[in-house]
């Protein structure tokens, strides 16, 4: 037995397959040991710099990473078997941590993954090299400048590096002998490759940067293969070392983070399976590791997702199905088909969408090639106060849904088109004269390392240096869109009770004096989240007319706007100013997130929310559309449960489904957490795209993760 | 045949992903029922005060007046009640519900079968009651659901006419057989019926080679005597098809149900059986070489 105790909504309690000491260092990291130690220092201060007003922009960023590298703590923690710390608080917060007199310079990046691979495969010197050889001879003056600051990057890499190798020299002899390796060359065993990759990834993270690994058992599989076959490693070893990586990825959990939307956010992804452009399903032995790794200690900080196809293998499968069964919501599914036809649609090139992964959250790019970011859209908004006009109280009186429809169809246009012209504006001023120049941006060398075509074009990541540019529009609030749209439907058309103005006239006094109609439309009408097909009919609708507003800008610009659906948690800032719904709901409720069905008004279980949420085409949703569902420990007992859960991912696939987060929930575990904080620092929830302790949640957010799971606390007053 | 509930994700009616269709009608009235709306054939009215807010349509819309709201009384006269659904269909606050829809046996299959994508290789549907068995047309729907290439299972006590049984048995994979008590006079003081019926028609699906899984409720001082499990291993050994015994826990959530159909509650917290009664009949079983199955 062991000491340490990591929790579960699994009865039968988690396997003990790691050796002590290492799930001691589990425990003290999610506990927050190393978070605290990084807040500690939350920058390192550059001071004068002589020269500074005179210097470019990415010189100044090249002179302050300098001292970053020099001045920042090194931390080397007793039970680690892989080498490199982001030890500065201020990245934590999403900011390079290097100040002018106490005054932050830049912000820093995140919604990506980027290519580890480079590292990994070329090593510092490599990469090094291969960037001297660019030729710049038709670069421009800030092309030169961002080339460089690349070098200087790779200087500054080098200098943190022999501080490690200083630092290990005496009492970390194995450490050590790893780093006098890597980064600098290129890996040859898969100890080696985890430390490049994780000397990568906390180099990064170390400048601020919040990027996703990606496909890890793609770029760690052949060799911890090729060190099996030779009869260098054992499965048991590479676990260690793999585990050091995750406990480390842990880093940032602070002791007592403030509260918040949760503090596991830091996009860094993790994606395994899947198959290649041979068809082939990629799923290895890493693969499996990883998720040992998390059924065992419940790391929810590399929040992973699963590609899953007709040729996952079973013991994987079931492997997945165990892992869930714990809790915690640390896995999400892709549906890989539909993520491919999505891809395809989109325009990708056949031998790119094999290699998808994420920004580090769910919203699917193609890894190390693209810029991303997205625009999040209240489209429930749009319905009442666009379309409706419920607050101004000139209201709009529709014939019928027809009319309706075209209005709100053609609001989607306008609104998409704005917000995308808008923001081209921001990027490429002159687009509207078919220029492709970004504005120049910040510099982010680091990141330009490991994404593709910005070396080699002199553009950084956010100057259009990527071969792909996507600024993905997301839908908003499309559960009660669906329920809405069916409630006037029925209220105003079918059964004609209320003219549509009148509705509006209701929705805008909150329901006062038309309480009957409310528990009407709440109790009596279908909604979306039961595979009722009226109610299903008007979401699908939604998301094809959503999906025609963003054709127009989806290809053909320098930056491209494909779609896709999420609230990321944003229902609870929206109630703020959305008014009351037609679907009997008072203003200031927490209405539904993602492409999840309104909180309480899904009764025909799990099943039929997956059928509804498959009833759209969501190959059209480009980026994504997420749907978050919520299972009770006690459907999930012994072996037939796991079959259960093998059947709900199976059917999410078969129906067509993209995204599905699903996650085991204790309501009166929650509830003694909210109860006792202290009891609970390392429980974890899936929040949205990220996973959170729960502990680390405001009250608002914890409210938000107890009525999805079947629970409706009472207002605090 | 008149349907209670279809209930989907159901991860405790068998193996793998099922959904469980509640047929409304059984010949037996167990004191301990966890299902007492599926006992009458008749259609029914559940009453949930709780959520009544007082408005009352049911009382103006009951053609039998069976509705009472007063300044200090809610509540429905089961004597007079017809079950015509009246109250329900007037009800916006969903506290007066209709129990029992009439269904064709083409119209379940293609309840059920909308979760199909679910089912995978050892899902599949679940028919429950009530007793199935006693459903107008249920070899009908049998034979569909067969056709359909679904697992099929089924609940039963086991008093049903033995023709139907013969006759369900092709189009069944599994049953799983309530023996509600071993001795015939506790029997049919707990479920008012004698048990000939189920032990011959148990004997029926033996011969016919079906596959069967024995289950015993757990009722606190009902059930629990120790002479009865000796019996339920006797009768295990006695029929070659069954594969094992499923011990089950009474839980009185048939209570609230009860209460709300407006019937006698007969339900108690105290017939909740003890760890040490569920692990004396598990010893008492697996002394005699009967397999057991416990899913909490």
């Amino acid at each position: 037995m062991s000491e340490y105790l990591f929790p579960t909504a699994d009865k039968t309690g988690r396997p003990v397959r790691l050796c002590e000491s290492t799930r001691g260092f589990a425990m003290e990291s999610l506990q927050g040991k190393y978070g605290s130690q990084t807040m500690a220092v939350p920058y390192v201060e550059v001071g004068a710099i002589p020269g500074w007003d005179d210097m470019c922009e990415h010189d100044r960023y090249a002179a302050a990473l300098d001292i970053l590298v020099r001045e920042c703590p090194i931390r080397i923690c007793e039970h680690e078997r892989v080498c490199g710390a982001a030890t500065l608080g201020a990245a934590v917060r999403h900011q390079v941590p290097v100040a002018r007199e106490g005054r932050i310079i830049w912000p820093s990046v995140s919604h990506l993954t980027v290519d580890f691979g480079i590292l990994v495969k070329e090593g510092i010197l490599g990469v090094r090299e291969r960037i001297k050889k660019i030729d710049t001879s038709c670069f421009d003056q800030p092309a030169m400048d961002r080339h460089r600051c690349l070098l200087s990057t790779l200087d500054a890499m080098q200098v943190w590096h022999a501080r490690y190798l200083e630092a290990t020299k005496e009492r970390y002899p194995h450490l050590h002998s790893l780093l006098l390796r890597v980064p600098l060359h290129p890996a040859t065993t898969f100890e080696e490759a985890v430390q490049s990759l994780w000397f990568g990834f906390a180099f990064l993270r170390l400048g601020g940067n919040w990027p996703g690994i990606g496909c890890i058992d793609r770029l760690l599989g052949p060799y911890l293969k090729n060190d099996l076959a030779a009869g260098r490693i054992t499965m048991d070893q590479a676990r260690e070392v793999l585990a050091s990586m995750f406990i480390k990825g842990c880093e940032w959990i602070e002791t007592d983070t403030p509260r918040g939307s949760g503090d596991a956010q830091h996009y860094q992804n993790i994606v395994l399976g899947g198959t290649d452009q041979s068809g082939c399903d990629v799923t290895c032995e890493v693969s499996y590791l990883c998720l040992e790794i998390v059924e065992e200690l419940g790391i929810s900080d590399f929040p992973i997702s699963v590609r899953l196809n007709a040729k996952t293998p079973a013991p994987f499968l079931r492997l997945l199905a165990r892992v869930m069964r714990h809790g915690g919501g640390v896995v999400a599914l892709y549906n890989e088909q539909i993520v491919y036809d999505a891809l395809r649609k989109q325009g990708y090139p056949e031998q790119e969408i094999y290699d998808f992964a994420n920004d580090g959250c769910w919203e699917t790019q193609i890894p190390g090639k693209t810029y991303f970011s997205y625009m999040p859209m209240d489209f429930l908004h749009l319905l009442l106060q666009d379309v409706l006009h419920v607050a101004e109280g000139d209201f709009a009186d529709f014939a019928d849904m027809e009319s309706l429809r075209a209005a709100y169809a053609a609001c989607m246009k306008q609104k998409v088109a704005q917000a995308c012209k808008s923001l081209l504006d921001g990027f490429v001023p002159a687009w509207r004269e078919g220029s492709e120049a970004f504005r120049l941006a910040i510099p982010t060398p680091m990141i330009d390392l490991f994404e593709h075509g910005c070396a080699e074009s002199g553009k950084g990541y956010t100057e259009g240096g990527t071969p792909y540019r996507v600024i993905s529009p997301h839908m908003g609030g499309v559960g009660d869109v669906a329920n809405a749209l069916c409630a006037i439907d029925h209220l105003c058309f079918i059964e004609k009770k209320l003219s549509t103005a009148q509705l509006c006239e209701i929705l805008r006094n909150d329901w006062q004096g038309h309480e009957d109609v409310a528990m009407y439309a709440k109790n009596k009408l279908p909604h979306y989240g039961n595979s009722d097909g009226e109610a299903d009919a008007h979401y699908a609708w939604a998301v094809e007319a959503f999906a025609d507003a963003c054709a127009p800008y989806a290809h053909g610009y320098p930056i491209a706007f494909p779609p896709g659906i999420s609230t990321f948690g944003r229902q609870i800032e929206w109630r703020a100013h959305r008014t009351a719904v037609p679907h009997g709901h008072r203003r200031g409720e927490i209405l539904a997130g993602n492409t999840s069905p309104t909180p309480g008004t899904d009764t025909a279980g799990a099943t039929a929310i997956v059928r509804s949420y498959c009833a759209a085409d969501l190959s059209r949703m480009t980026t994504g559309a997420a749907l978050d569902i919520k299972l009770y420990p006690g459907t999930l007992e012994g072996e037939n449960g796991l079959c259960a859960l093998e059947g709900l991912m199976k059917g999410f696939c078969a129906l067509g489904g993209y995204f599905m987060q699903v996650d085991v929930l204790d309501v009166q575990t929650l509830l003694d957490a909210r109860e006792h904080p202290e009891q609970y620092k390392t429980l974890s929830v899936r929040v949205s795209g990220w996973n959170a302790r729960f502990v680390t949640l405001d009250d608002a957010w914890q409210r938000m993760v107890l009525e999805r799971a079947g629970y409706l606390p009472e207002e605090k007053t | 045949m008149r349907v209670v509930e279809i209930q989907r994700f159901c991860t405790h009616d068998g193996p793998g992903v099922r959904t469980t269709v509640f047929f409304k009608g059984c010949p037996l009235r167990c004191v301990w029922c966890h299902n007492p709306e599926t006992q009458k054939r008749e259609r029914q009215i559940m009453l949930y005060t709780s959520l009544c807010t007082g408005c009352g349509a049911c009382v103006s819309a009951c053609p039998k007046g069976a509705q009472i709201l007063t300044q200090s009384e809610r509540y429905r006269d089961v004597s007079l009640c017809q079950g015509c659904g009246a109250c329900a269909k007037v009800c916006l606050a969903d506290a007066c519900r209709v129990v029992g829809t009439d269904m064709t046996a083409d119209e379940v299959v293609d309840q059920v079968m909308r979760d199909a994508a679910f089912y995978g290789e050892q899902g599949g549907v679940t028919l429950s009651g009530g007793e199935p068995l006693c459903a107008d047309g249920i070899v009908e729907l049998l034979r569909l659901l067969k056709q359909k290439g679904l697992h099929v299972l089924v609940e039963t006590a086991g008093f049903c006419d033995p023709e139907i049984l013969r006759a369900a048995i092709p189009y069944v994979d599994e049953f799983y057989w309530d023996i509600k008590h071993t001795d015939p006079e506790l029997h049919k003081q707990y479920t008012g019926a004698d048990p000939a019926l189920m032990l011959r028609n148990l004997r029926v699906a033996d011969s016919l080679g079906a596959r069967i899984r024995l289950r015993c409720l757990l009722v606190n001082g009902l059930t629990t005597d120790q002479a009865h499990y000796a019996r339920v291993a006797q009768l295990y050994h006695s029929h070659h098809s069954c594969y094992g015994v499923q011990l089950l826990r009474y839980h009185p959530m048939g209570s609230s149900k009860a209460r709300a159909l407006g019937i006698a509650n007969r339900g108690s917290g105290e017939w909740m059986p003890a760890n040490k009664q569920i692990k004396s009949a598990l010893e008492i079983l697996t002394r005699q070489g009967v397999p057991v199955i416990i899913e909490d």
